[in-house]
């Protein structure tokens, strides 16, 4: 069994495993293209269509609004925890922004009740979880 | 009633709290108990371990629960693990049987939870008992029979065993540990980012991106479809009688059997268990072929497997350290939070918080029942809640739970984001959360386990021979491939008739 021996150098056991890993993702990855060879032929050949089709069922304005509310509210909330450190103040005036926004992205048909409810539920679900988190459980929010 | 000395009447309050938001996340298409647990996170971090786990197991077991209602009224399950509940319950509720059905699905769910505690309680000791003599030859062996069971039980089986290892290399990341043995030295990661990484991505933030944050861009992405209009009616017809549960104890516990077994295999949804117990029922059904026309032995077996999942899956999470399913994934998150390492020790060590899993599990699925089986007409109307108002208190719960879970770090909230970024688009390609996520869980202790096996023993063939409990893991795991590549053979079989059949 001399074939199966292995010395680990103590100053390189940190890439030791992960170079395993790693070797068995690749091959992974290279049975897994072998494997789907079939559809990604396919795929590749009707790549138009399927793109095409695929973009036209994304609903790119809530997907995308979805996305860049996000990136929005941690920035500024991010940049707002410094003008007023360590209250939880940034988190809730940005949550109930975001939630505001957020709820009118996603409503289809913005009656007046629905709007209404959506800026109450904006205003006092934040309140809530700042409350509670912030004040009860005296946990750091930004 | 030793196991009742530590209940506190503040954790009987939070497993019923629990119990409700799960049914409500559960009876929600599109959302799951893996993300109500998720969700909910941060609101444990102000509390302890035991109080903590209260309103996780209420989360878990409300979740699994409530995704019968909207299975029933709407045909659409509302977790993956209800699906077999639409096949007899949406047909019953199209005879105007809607309650019946319910309140069916509601004991049955009673029953498989309670057998799942059950055997929790007697085989969660057993096992670590022999798991607290392995040594690290025979923990390295049991997380690789975890992953190839994985990656085995997967929707495909290649798709499965590429996230799972890929969940162990991202969880590579970082610094080898040195109270782990390791030497120190940081791995994987870009020079400019040394600062945030040097401990690696923190769990919970992953969890919450991968089981929050991409949900709601996969309903994003479909436009956030608005909440479905009721066409259903509850009362009518046959009212609920239990009679209808007689002759059909084999069935109850057989389904509840079958689902705490599958929730022991690491990784592996509630649809599983389901859809299981529902075949072996069609199997042995005096009548197969009134399943699927609105029969309540159907329902029965469904509702039973996929609550009986939840005792099941606890079993490998504390004897072990091995999570059960995604939603017992995240309850790792828990004890992470609290310092606590789960394995063979955790019961011996840890025995309070023992009594409270077993405790709040049996209370959780009680206080189930009574809100269900007694408010049904409430629970109804949750399925109508609007999506509008839901996700935007999802996305910011799921926000603040990633800040806070270490205390404030900003750089965790794009840990989330990234990875309910790389969760949308992996499930895209055909990458699957829980065995990366299971990966990622045990990624770091198979690396100590495996390196430090090699450097004690200086050869690979340590694996095989250490003792027999060694052997006897490998044979698992050749029988774990071997139905891997079996079924993986068949369904290529299947695709080929299917073409030819063109």
């Amino acid at each position: 069994m001399e074939f199966l021996r292995v010395t680990i150098d103590f100053d390189q056991s940190h890439l030791f495993f992960p170079r395993i890993v790693g070797w068995v993702l690749v091959v992974l990855l290279c049975l897994a293209l072998v494997a789907r060879r079939r559809e990604l032929v396919r795929a590749a050949a009707g790549l138009r269509g399927s793109l095409g089709a695929a973009i036209e069922s994304l609903d790119l304005k809530t997907f995308g609004g979805t996305i860049g509310l996000l990136i929005a509210y941690i920035v500024v909330m991010d940049r707002l925890s410094d003008v007023w450190p360590n209250t939880g103040l940034s988190f809730l005036v940005c949550s109930m922004v975001f939630m505001a926004s957020l709820s009118l992205l996603y409503l289809h048909d913005r009656t007046r009740r629905k709007v209404a409810l959506a800026i109450v539920c904006a205003v006092l679900a934040p309140f809530v979880v700042w409350y509670a988190l912030a004040k009860l459980f005296f946990l750091t929010l930004p | 009633m030793e196991l009742l000395v530590d209940v506190t009447p503040l954790m009987l309050v939070l497993v019923a709290f629990g119990v409700i938001i799960g049914i409500v996340f559960g009876a929600i298409p599109g959302m799951t108990a893996t993300m109500a647990v998720a969700v909910c996170l941060p609101m444990t971090y102000g509390l302890d371990l035991d109080t903590s786990l209260a309103l996780l197991l209420g989360l878990y077991v409300g979740g699994i629960s409530g995704g019968l209602v909207p299975a029933i009224l709407i045909n659409i399950p509302g977790t993956p693990s209800s699906i077999t509940t639409t096949f007899d319950g949406h047909p019953m509720a199209q005879k105007g049987e809607a309650e019946r059905a319910l309140k069916i699905g509601i004991v049955a769910s009673l029953f498989g939870g309670l057998f799942s505690a059950l055997v929790l309680f007697f085989f969660a000791p057993a096992l670590a008992d022999v798991a607290i003599k392995f040594s690290y030859v025979e923990k390295f062996l049991i997380i690789f029979f975890a992953l190839t069971i994985i990656a085995s039980l997967s929707k495909r089986l290649i798709n499965g065993a590429v996230s799972g290892v890929l969940g162990i290399w991202v969880s590579l990341i970082g610094t080898y540990d040195i109270n782990n043995g390791g030497n120190g030295d940081i791995r994987l990661v870009p020079g400019f980012l040394e600062d945030q990484l040097i401990n690696g991505f923190s769990l919970l933030p992953v969890l919450i991106g991968l089981f929050g944050l991409t949900v709601i861009l996969e309903e994003a992405a479909k436009g956030v479809p608005p909440e479905p209009i009721a066409r259903f009616k509850l009362g009518g017809g046959t009212p609920f009688r239990f009679s209808v549960f007689k002759g059909h104890l084999g069935t109850l516990t057989r389904a509840s059997a079958i689902g705490t077994f599958v929730g022991l295999l690491p990784g592996i949804g509630g649809s599983a268990a389901s859809v299981l117990a529902y075949v072996q029922q069609k199997n042995l059904s005096k009548h197969p072929e009134r399943l699927g026309t609105g029969e309540p032995e159907g329902v029965i077996a469904s509702e039973s497997a996929n609550n009986g999942l939840t005792g099941g899956a606890l079993i490998p999470l504390v004897s072990l350290g091995i999570p059960g399913d995604s939603t017992t994934a995240v309850m790792i998150g828990a004890f992470t939070l609290q310092g606590l390492q789960l394995g063979p020790l955790f019961i011996g060590e840890h025995l309070e918080a023992w009594h409270t899993i077993m405790v709040n599990l049996v209370f959780a699925n009680i206080v189930m029942f009574a809100v269900m089986f007694f408010a049904i007409r409430y629970v109804v109307k949750v399925i109508q809640v609007p999506k509008y108002l839901l996700y935007p208190i999802i996305l910011m719960m799921c926000v603040v739970g990633a800040f806070s879970a270490n205390s404030g770090i900003m750089f965790d909230v794009w840990t989330f984001f990234l990875f309910g970024l790389f969760g949308y688009y992996g499930h895209k390609i055909g990458l699957e959360s829980a065995p990366f996520i299971i990966g990622f869980i045990l990624g770091k202790d198979a690396e100590v386990y495996f390196v430090k096996s090699i450097e004690s023993y200086g050869s690979l063939s340590i694996f095989f021979t250490k003792s027999p409990i060694a052997v006897g893991l490998w044979v698992l795991i050749a029988l774990s491939l071997g139905y891997a590549f079996y079924q993986a053979w068949r369904n290529v079989q299947r695709g080929a008739a299917e073409e030819g059949g063109k």
